[in-house]
């Protein structure tokens, strides 16, 4: 490897990593796409990659909401369960699996991001109809704000869904940020901001998991992972100083457009026409 | 309960600030090898192995930690979940190594 790949993988994690915290959604959406078209690494080879660098970029972000008490570990713990499962279940999958299909499901995760990304973040927030549990959290909305307490709904089919998405994770190495956070605002009625740390939680272990199954198994390139990673996590810390400046929201639809392009590309190469 | 929940937090951050100095090093040598400069090859790709294990197994660490909390706190319900999760990824790398 020499030093101009090197300086390359750093810079896609740095992108990854900024473009992650700046608009909420987990780096494995550049990863992968980047890591198989412009390096040319298999299906699996990304998906190690990207779990490993989001593993440590999530599980940075989350010790620090952890910290804040912005985190909801009980409920977190809870959806973890299946979630840690589908994950490992998803990254044994992704090593039998012929490369198109991987692709091809990376390219629908990617569509569907695009559809999540448009969507007005305002909408999120409405509150839950339907069944009642007894779940009842208490965490901090904004760092350093007031407690709030909330009822957390419908535990028993989010477990299903958390599932489903843990396996997709493992699958095509994307975190699952884009599920996690609908499936806990929308669905279980938590607040945005306590699902979004959550989720980064949740992620940092179900990646780990993920990760481990590759890295095991010798799947894990490590200097192309180390070089990604550091990346990301240098991305993620200065990504948090631009969101502050940035208004994500504002450039949510051009980097949608980027998700739609990235999954078309993804698409093709499942198709063997790139 | 914020004291509780800030040591795993800390384990978190040091186990990954302890494995981007191990990766970032044996990368920096790894260059350095790369040039002609080092030849013992075989330390450096253990340094960055080290470095990388402890970046992906951090948010283990920090499960671990938090289960402890749970148990501290006597909230057996949510410290069986947490233990549930740890030996869950232990059953990851226990299928990754069989």
């Amino acid at each position: 490897m020499d030093v101009l790949l090197l300086l390359g993988l750093l810079g896609i994690g740095l992108l990854a990593g900024v473009m992650g915290t700046v608009f909420g959604v987990g780096g494995g959406i550049i990863i992968v796409p980047a890591m198989t078209v412009i390096i040319g690494l298999s299906a699996q080879e990304a998906a190690a990659v990207s779990l490993m660098g989001i593993a440590a970029s999530s599980s940075y972000a989350a010790s620090y909401f952890i910290a804040e008490e912005m985190v909801n570990v009980r409920l977190g713990m809870i959806i973890l369960v299946p979630t840690v499962l589908g994950s490992i279940v998803g990254a044994s999958l992704a090593l039998e699996l012929p490369e198109w299909i991987i692709l091809a499901l990376l390219a629908a995760v990617m569509a569907y991001s695009g559809i999540y990304m448009l969507r007005k973040p305002e909408r999120l927030s409405a509150p839950p109809k339907g069944e009642k549990s007894q779940m009842v959290y208490r965490n901090r909305c904004e760092v350093g704000g007031p407690y709030r307490e909330y009822q957390a709904n419908r535990a028993g089919s989010s477990l299903a869904i958390g599932g489903v998405n843990g396996a997709i994770a493992g699958l095509t190495g994307i975190g699952g940020g884009s599920i996690n956070v609908p499936l806990m605002n929308i669905w279980m009625g938590v607040p945005m901001k306590v699902s979004t740390s959550t989720s980064s939680f949740i992620i940092s272990i179900t990646s780990m998991s993920g990760a481990l199954v590759y890295y095991l198994n010798g799947t894990l390139l490590p200097l192309v992972a180390g070089a990604v990673c550091l990346g990301m996590l240098g991305g993620s810390m200065l990504g948090a100083r631009l969101a502050r400046r940035i208004d994500g929201r504002s450039l949510r639809s051009q980097f949608a457009v980027f998700m739609f392009i990235m999954g078309a590309v993804s698409l093709l190469k499942a198709g063997g026409i790139l | 309960m914020r004291r509780k929940m800030s040591v795993s937090s800390l384990i978190t951050i040091n186990a990954l600030r302890l494995g981007v100095l191990l990766t970032a090093l044996g990368m920096m040598l790894f260059l350095l090898g790369d040039a002609g400069i080092l030849t013992w090859r075989e330390e450096l790709d253990m340094l960055i192995d080290a470095g990388i294990l402890l970046l992906i197994l951090a948010p283990l660490l920090g499960a671990v930690a938090l289960m402890a909390s749970f148990l501290r706190e006597g909230d057996r319900r949510h410290a069986g979940i947490s233990l549930i999760v740890v030996l869950l990824v232990l059953a990851a790398l226990a299928h990754g190594v069989l």
